[in-house]
């Protein structure tokens, strides 16, 4: 392309429309950057894993919310809120001593349905009390999404959050 | 030295020559830009001039309409087409790799609950750039900064293709470009990464969802990249363009 023969040498003015320099530039500031800071080599593996997981045809419960309770002291707990349209499954996530993590969990209406914690390796089962509350303990932290399943009726699932 | 160099130059680092060659018919028509972007991330009505596209604009514009259609594969390679541009959007806050990786990934899982209400490419990268930066503010809070510093990186370092006359050039090239991109001030620093992630249609749409001011980039080169190439072009011996 000869575009660029005939410019004047000097500064480069900001306010000229971009040229193929700048796009070869650009080129190589990609490279660069591709090179010396790439993303892990797993994780667009782990966001399809994440995104096929949540992707399943079961209705999507919404996030309402997402509060940090904080108000004792050195109280980590994280209150988030599902909202679907059968239930609401509200949880409580507060880290263990241990590094793992406990959910408390209020299904509404309350129920005693079965709840499924999904992550990339394993999947753990509860059952809710008939007031609609179940615990699920020990569970390690990352990326995971709880699925209720009604005795009756759809299951639905939570979008996958970082736990 | 002139800008006629830039063939010449391009011959001897081959990685150039297919982009050049590929793209090179597109680049007299970007001067029209982007409109400008909507001003809040739920609304994502931006519309792309037709003639202001390219190929990967394209192949995004494909990827997003079987995404929205719930085929599996088109999301599959969207986030495998986008995921360096939010990888470099969330490193350039100063967020170590692990922070990254989850920020990347909660970016990509709500846009799922988001999907239906964004109908082109500008407007998902838009919201993508924007949700990443905002989740990436949140996890930054929780840690000290990390910034890669201007002494790590190419100093040391060779690239394995070509002659070794070649070799050397290219890795003095990159030693030259990483240290003047540190020499530019921070936010330009990370504008000129990011931006070079991005597909060249959504320049100025991704400039302004960094909190730049408008014309940073696209479709005027903007003061950021004016002042890089500056500082390539005045090296003169071995120069860079």
């Amino acid at each position: 392309m000869g575009v660029t023969t005939m410019r004047p040498l000097g500064p480069a003015s900001a306010n000229e429309p971009l040229d193929e320099v700048d796009f070869l530039i650009l080129d190589q500031v990609r490279e660069l950057y591709t090179q010396a800071d790439p993303p892990p080599v797993d994780l667009v593996e782990r966001i399809r894993l994440a995104v096929s997981m949540a992707g399943a045809c079961e209705p999507l419960a919404r996030r309402r919310e997402v509060l940090a309770a904080g108000m004792r002291g050195t109280d980590q707990r994280r209150l988030i809120t599902f909202d679907a349209e059968s239930v609401t499954v509200m949880i409580s996530v507060q880290p263990n001593r241990d590094g793992t993590v406990r959910i408390d969990g209020w299904l509404t209406p309350p129920a005693g349905h079965p709840v499924e914690l999904r992550t990339a390796r394993i999947r753990m089962r509860t059952t809710a009390d008939a007031d609609g509350r179940f615990v699920l303990d020990g569970v390690k932290p990352g990326t995971a999404q709880l699925v209720v399943r009604p005795l009756r009726g759809r299951s639905v699932t939570t979008p996958a959050i970082v736990l | 030295m002139t800008y006629r160099e830039v063939s010449p130059r391009a011959r001897r680092l081959p990685e150039y020559q297919g982009t050049t060659e590929a793209e090179g018919g597109t680049v007299d028509r970007l001067g029209a830009g982007p409109s400008s972007p909507p001003a809040d991330v739920h609304e994502q009505g931006d519309r792309i001039p037709e003639e202001n596209t390219d190929d990967r604009y394209e192949r995004i514009a494909e990827l997003l309409e079987a995404a929205r259609s719930g085929r599996p594969d088109g999301m599959d390679e969207l986030v495998e087409e986008l995921t360096p541009l939010l990888w470099h959007v969330a490193r350039a806050q100063g967020l170590d790799h692990t922070s990254c990786a989850d920020v990347v990934q909660t970016t990509w899982l709500n846009l799922l609950r988001s999907l239906a209400g964004i109908h082109t490419p500008s407007a998902l990268t838009a919201w993508l750039v924007t949700t990443t930066k905002r989740e990436a503010w949140r996890a930054r809070d929780a840690q000290r900064q990390e910034l890669p510093s201007a002494e790590e990186g190419f100093a040391d370092s060779t690239v394995d293709e070509g002659t070794p006359d070649q070799q050397v050039l290219a890795a003095d090239q990159r030693k030259r470009l990483w240290q003047a991109v540190h020499r530019l001030p921070l936010r330009c620093q990370e504008l000129i990464r990011v931006v070079a992630f991005t597909p060249r249609p959504d320049y100025g749409v991704v400039a302004a969802r960094l909190g730049m001011p408008r014309g940073s980039i696209g479709p005027t080169r903007g003061r950021c990249l004016a002042k890089l190439r500056d500082l390539l072009t005045s090296e003169t011996e071995g120069g860079w363009v």
